[in-house]
């Protein structure tokens, strides 16, 4: 064998060698760094690939804290509480909250007023998340639905004015999509090109997973366990979130009194629905399409989300079967 | 060639394969953890593989079994950690909000879905 030839050899042999002991380990970019906390009454995670950055996270955390500050209906510094308490005088409020109710009164004209921001009357009225099976008063119905008009919210720059004294708004079916794209948008400034926002099971993707596969994202089944899930999807960027009757109820006399309120009859929707799930670019018009959607019923429903572009929904009728909508 | 170059050359490739079939080989059974922190604070490493009952400070019982963890009792109010399906595979997550209890799978199985909308 001549010299050159066995020096190749061997460079080869040992090139081999050197892959076999470094080639299969991750490289950095793998790694994920992970944030948890608890805002707007849920649990909610924020998983970063690409850098190792807490300070990151940090001012995630920052940010949801803000928010909450600025909309929860139970804070009574916040925003929201005084429109609410300030019967019918103007209220300077946030640049955010205002685009934040903005996005709320669009999706309250887009659904005919079946999803409605100025819900909370009624919602006060019922408090299903802590009702333990009181289905109140006719009167005090009536009294609370007389309250609900989305036109009664006047939004001029950041000043804000109820014409109704007694009105008041609850942006907490929209709020969660428009923190998580505010969310996106700052990790997208910072570099970040794979991400995974969930707020409460609101979830939002940036980009594919790291190894280029899509991001899969599970649908929660109706009263079954949580996580597990009916169906799932796959998706690059986009937002999944889901409204049901489950995530907030009771039970009496075998009937469901769930959190999704009907702002026509003053009782929560009846309309064979157990769920919808929207597939979207933009999370605040998941959550905004999510409950319209519930609202309008899986025909008028279905309907809208193929007049829209680039949004998909999957509704979950009582007996489990899946109804896939969207323009092909 | 002489005999010498051709054993140099075996040994060489040898090497090579039991290097990359350890990495195979570890890659598929490296064992899956079950850890638990208590307001951001390690609590204790468990083996998922191993069966046992574990008790979180006196206000959580997780149980491991059959290469899940499951929480099977809470003292707090709203009981969602106990609703909440058992774990098994890496990066998955059970917490008790009120009583700021997390638990994480580390290692094992690459998870199915990387989260669940709600």
């Amino acid at each position: 064998m001549k010299k050159p030839l066995k020096c190749i050899l061997v460079f080869l042999l040992s090139a081999s060698l050197a892959l076999s002991v470094f080639g299969c380990t991750t490289p950095p970019a793998m790694d994920s760094i992970k944030a948890t906390g608890v805002y707007f009454d849920t649990v909610i995670s924020i998983e970063i690939w690409g850098t190792g950055d807490e300070k990151i996270l940090d001012q995630c955390k920052k940010m949801c804290s803000r928010f909450e500050d600025l909309f929860s209906t139970t804070i009574k510094t916040s925003d929201v509480s005084r429109i609410n308490d300030a019967k019918g005088a103007p209220v300077e409020v946030a640049s955010d909250t205002a685009e934040l109710i903005k996005e709320g009164l669009y999706y309250s004209k887009l659904s005919g007023g079946m999803f409605d921001i100025t819900i909370e009357p009624l919602s006060e009225l019922w408090d299903i998340g802590h009702n333990p099976g009181n289905i109140p008063d006719e009167a005090a119905i009536e009294e609370a639905k007389s309250h609900i008009n989305y036109k009664n919210v006047i939004v001029k720059g950041n000043t804000v004015t109820l014409k109704d004294p007694k009105a008041a708004i609850d942006l907490g079916g929209i709020a969660k999509g428009f923190i998580a794209d505010k969310l996106k948008a700052y990790l997208e400034s910072k570099g970040i090109r794979h991400g995974l926002i969930d707020l409460g099971g609101n979830v939002l993707v940036i980009g594919k997973k790291v190894d280029g596969e899509d991001f899969r994202i599970g649908i929660q089944k109706p009263f079954d366990k949580r996580n597990e899930a009916i169906t799932s999807v796959s998706v690059d960027g986009k937002s999944v979130v889901s409204s049901g009757v489950y995530e907030r109820y009771f039970k009496k006399n075998g009937k469901i009194y769930h959190h999704i309120l009907d702002p026509r009859t003053g009782y929560p929707f009846d309309n064979g629905l157990l769920q919808v799930t929207i597939i979207s670019d933009r999370s605040v018009d998941g959550d905004g399409l999510s409950t319209s959607c519930f609202a309008l019923g899986l025909e008028k429903g279905s309907e809208l989300i193929k007049s829209l572009d680039g949004v998909e929904a999957i509704f979950v009728t009582n007996d489990y079967k899946l109804h896939y909508a969207g323009k092909q | 060639m002489k005999k010498k170059d051709f054993l140099l050359i075996g040994i060489i490739l040898l090497l090579a394969a039991a290097v990359m079939g350890y990495h195979y080989l570890k890659g598929k059974s490296e064992n899956a953890e079950v850890v638990i922190t208590v307001d951001g604070k390690k609590y204790g490493t468990y083996d998922l593989s191993v069966n046992r009952t574990i008790d979180i400070d006196g206000t959580n019982t997780l149980q491991i079994k059959n290469g899940k963890a499951d929480m099977i009792q809470a003292d707090c109010p709203d009981q969602l950690c106990v609703h909440q399906k058992a774990i098994s595979r890496d990066g998955e997550s059970i917490i008790c909000l009120p009583n700021k209890v997390v638990v994480t799978i580390k290692g094992g199985k690459d998870r199915e879905l990387d989260a669940v909308a709600n």
